[in-house]
């Protein structure tokens, strides 16, 4: 792309279906060129945050800037988007070849141009040999190909991603999510990226916003926001944490029903009350 | 947001807003007319209840409105007898001929409503074929003509339609639930009674609405074989129309009290369905079972007997084709006259009920598409449920009541159309656009709308993404849809009736006016029919063929 990575703003956008507020002012600053995830279980906003992006969703209130263009009343197909859906959407009726290029073609993009550029897409991804067949007739895995292909052959300022594994089986999923993170790092395109599963967000990531009824929980990168979960919330939503209440001793020790952890926490903390999070992923049994 | 950024941000709210306006123009202005009428005093300044006082208290009124009510009912307790029991035995047990027999009962829900009347009479009415050999041989039989015959005529009209819903029915029950009723120590005769009926229950309670409120409007089968029997559509008829005691109040007061009617059973059938519908949990289909050799001939017998009995007018019809006629009295040798008549000198209500019926057709689906869409894909908060409602309004109103509300509105400058083919195809696109747009939301419902947005997402405008993707994958519903519109339209009399003019007559009038005994081409009545039933049954079959699940009762 020429014209470098672009930023992705949300700011104050409110959207409710209903009585129920799917996004209750919610403000975020996407990193230019970054892959952006947006981690929360079903429910929790991520989704219709992402078709507001989309414009797909029109917000009651706020403002969606894509590099610096306030873009919320623009109907989608004048933003400059690239949209995977979870479960591809790829036309029936039309070839792989015919998917990619429906959108150059709208562009008045023809003959060996369009043939070179569709192309070109279908080997970034892999599917050069089947650029004939029927969606229909290709797996899972290679259907996501195609979707990706077409949501990137526009060459879109933002790649958006709305559970783009969570129809793949085990295996699949993590061949594919490497390759998503392939492309992304080869492409340098702001990418945003939906899922509620807390593997992929921390393998793919660069920056991770974990959202919870219809607000933003914690921004940060995954190591962060995995480490130092800015509230009970959050390190609940991440899945797999027990809490411990207790003390606090002089020594940074956990004292639960009189028995002493050591836990290394901060001597500031010392004499207080606390709930403490235990991740599994961090912890290891050894023997005395 | 502004109106102009709301619209460029989404045509749709633009079209929504025309089929508003063009749906309140078509539909409801018209009702709102009659409304008007039926509470005008005679003396044209003052309003009263008096008109609807009147079908409670004058015999005339009174007695076809008993008579309307009462044949429905028993019309489609008959039907729901005859057909219910067949159709299960051909859902659950293993028995010869399962496609023809499923095919025959489709053909049969597209009959032209009035051939049934029109060849029993040729059949046993007063001078009817097979009368004076009734009465040589010692029955007390006077003639078809009279309740008894709209009732008779009614029944085997319906049966095909109650027929395919309670196969329908029977035949998607869960295998396991039955079986479950046996493990229990249920006997099977009892587990069906107890189990398969009770769960069937919603589908035949549609075919009972459907029939019941088809007989309410129907025209053409007791104006033509009720000789002195009134019923409310025949009462309006000559109410609005007939040339001596013109009464548009009174019609316009009858033609509320029609709607009312359906209304009333619509939102019964809605009270008594509601808590009815069961998810079935398995998805396993009943396995068809093996009836004892007897039985199986005792069934099929039936089956045989209980078609030739809805086939016999087409069979009465069609062979009278071959007939010479002089007058009223057919004899023979067999001949190709009546075609050679109709081919040479008497095509015109062929191509004019085609091109109406096309138009009309046309139209009806186009608009019906898009007022599915506008209901299955965009939810505006008072526009996508008003037009829905405003859609479904034609379908609760009888043909005669239409053709009343439209001669009232548009017998008028600027706007005079009566007579003009303009009206009847207006007439017919009314009466069908319901149709079209549940056959549209079907079709839709099975597009998911990622597939559009995916459109959207790679720069298509909405209407480009309507044109290359949607469009594309709903055209076989439509194509189906469309042709079932078609066929009904090409059988259109109730409204035709009122609405036509001398350059506008077509098959279903000619056919009328030879079972009423009035024009005396009866040769060339008859392979009108037959020309009309090719027209209905050869593209039905072909449809049924290619699309085997859609919705042909609808």
């Amino acid at each position: 792309m020429s014209r470098g990575p672009v930023a992705v703003q949300v700011e104050g956008i409110c959207k409710s279906f209903g009585r129920e507020p799917a996004l209750a002012d919610v403000s975020l600053t996407f990193t230019p060129g970054g892959f952006n995830t947006l981690l929360g279980p079903s429910g929790c906003g991520k989704t219709t945050l992402l078709r507001s992006i989309a414009g797909f969703v029109t917000p009651e209130a706020g403002r969606i800037l894509i590099g610096g263009e306030d873009v919320t009343h623009q109907p989608p197909w004048t933003r400059s988007i690239g949209f995977v859906f979870q479960s591809y959407a790829l036309w029936p009726h039309k070839s792989v070849f015919e998917n990619v290029a429906y959108g150059l073609r709208l562009r008045k993009v023809e003959g060996l141009e369009l043939e070179r550029r569709v192309r070109a897409l279908l080997e970034t991804v892999g599917l050069t040999s089947l650029h004939d067949r029927s969606p229909g007739a290709l797996s899972g895995g290679q259907q996501q190909r195609v979707a990706l292909a077409r949501a990137l052959v526009l060459e879109p300022s933002v790649l958006l991603l709305d559970e783009p594994l969570a129809n793949l089986d085990a295996r699949l999923r993590v061949e594919m999510r490497q390759e998503i993170r392939r492309l992304q790092q080869e492409l340098k395109i702001t990418t945003i990226f939906v899922t509620h599963d807390q593997e992929e967000a921390l393998e793919l990531s660069d920056t991770v916003a974990v959202m919870s009824r219809g607000r933003v929980a914690q921004v940060g990168p995954p190591e962060a926001v995995y480490e130092r979960p800015a509230s009970p919330e959050v390190a609940a939503l991440l899945g797999g944490a027990s809490f411990v209440e207790g003390m606090v001793s002089e020594e940074g020790e956990l004292i639960v029903d009189g028995a002493r952890l050591a836990l290394g926490l901060s001597r500031d903390l010392a004499g207080k009350r606390v709930r403490v999070a235990l991740t599994a992923r961090r912890m290891s049994v050894v023997a005395d | 947001m502004t109106l102009l950024q709301r619209l460029r941000r989404d045509p749709w709210l633009l079209v929504a807003l025309f089929l508003g306006v063009l749906l309140v123009v078509l539909v409801v202005v018209p009702q709102l007319w009659i409304v008007r009428s039926s509470l005008l005093a005679r003396d044209g300044a003052s309003f009263t209840l008096e008109n609807f006082l009147r079908y409670l208290t004058a015999a005339r009124y009174r007695t076809a409105l008993l008579n309307s009510v009462g044949l429905a009912i028993v019309t489609t307790v008959l039907a729901m007898l005859v057909a219910t029991p067949l159709a299960f035995f051909h859902a659950r047990y293993r028995l010869p001929g399962r496609d023809l027999v499923l095919t025959l009962a489709t053909l049969a829900t597209a009959s032209p409503p009035f051939l049934g009347a029109y060849a029993w009479i040729m059949l046993l009415g007063y001078n009817g074929l097979l009368s004076p050999a009734l009465r040589d041989i010692g029955l007390p039989w006077h003639s078809i003509v009279g309740f008894h015959g709209i009732v008779w005529v009614g029944v085997w009209g319906a049966v095909g339609l109650v027929f395919l819903f309670a196969h329908d029915a029977f035949a998607s029950l869960d295998q396991d639930l039955e079986e479950a009723a046996e493990s229990v120590g249920a006997r099977r005769a009892r587990a069906h009674f107890d189990i398969a009926l009770p769960l069937a229950l919603p589908g035949l309670l549609t075919a009972a609405y459907l029939v019941l409120t088809g007989v309410l409007a129907d025209f053409g089968t007791p104006r033509i074989i009720g000789g002195p029997v009134s019923v409310l559509p025949v009462l309006l008829y000559h109410e609005f129309l007939s040339e001596g005691g013109v009464n548009p109040g009174m019609a316009s007061a009858g033609s509320l009290i029609s709607v009312g009617l359906a209304t009333a059973v619509l939102l019964l059938q809605r009270l008594v369905l509601a808590g009815r519908s069961y998810v079935m949990s398995g998805t396993r289909r009943v396995a068809q079972r093996t009836l004892p050799s007897w039985a199986t001939v005792a069934v099929t017998s039936a089956t045989a007997l209980f078609f030739l009995l809805v086939f016999v007018p087409h069979l009465v019809i069609a062979f009278s084709s071959f007939l010479s006629w002089r007058a009223d009295i057919p004899g023979l040798p067999f001949t190709l006259d009546n075609y050679r008549m109709l081919a040479l000198r008497s095509s015109a209500p062929v191509f004019v009920s085609y091109a109406l019926s096309a138009v009309s057709t046309l139209v009806a689906v186009v608009l019906g598409t898009l007022l599915a869409y506008v209901a299955v894909r965009r939810s505006y908060r008072w526009l996508s449920p008003s037009l829905q409602a405003l859609t479904m309004i034609p379908y609760l109103i009888p043909g005669t009541v239409l053709a009343i509300g439209l001669i009232v509105v548009f017998n008028r400058e600027p706007m005079r159309l009566t007579g003009t083919w303009m009206i009847l195809a207006l007439a017919y696109f009314i009466r069908k656009v319901p149709y079209a747009t549940k056959s549209a939301e079907a079709s839709l419902y099975q597009v998911h709308e990622n597939l559009e947005e995916a459109a959207l997402s790679v720069g298509a405008t909405p209407a480009q993404a309507l044109r290359d993707v949607t469009a594309r994958l709903i055209l076989p519903g439509l194509v189906s849809g469309a042709t079932l519109t078609f066929l009904m339209t090409l059988t259109e009399l109730s409204s035709t009736l009122m609405l036509y003019g001398a350059a506008t007559t077509t098959m279903s009038i000619v056919i009328y006016q030879a079972a009423m005994g009035m024009g005396g081409q009866f040769g060339l009545a008859a392979s009108t029919a037959v020309a009309m039933m090719v027209s209905v049954y050869v593209p039905l079959y072909l449809v049924r063929k290619r699309f085997p699940s859609s919705g042909v009762a609808a």
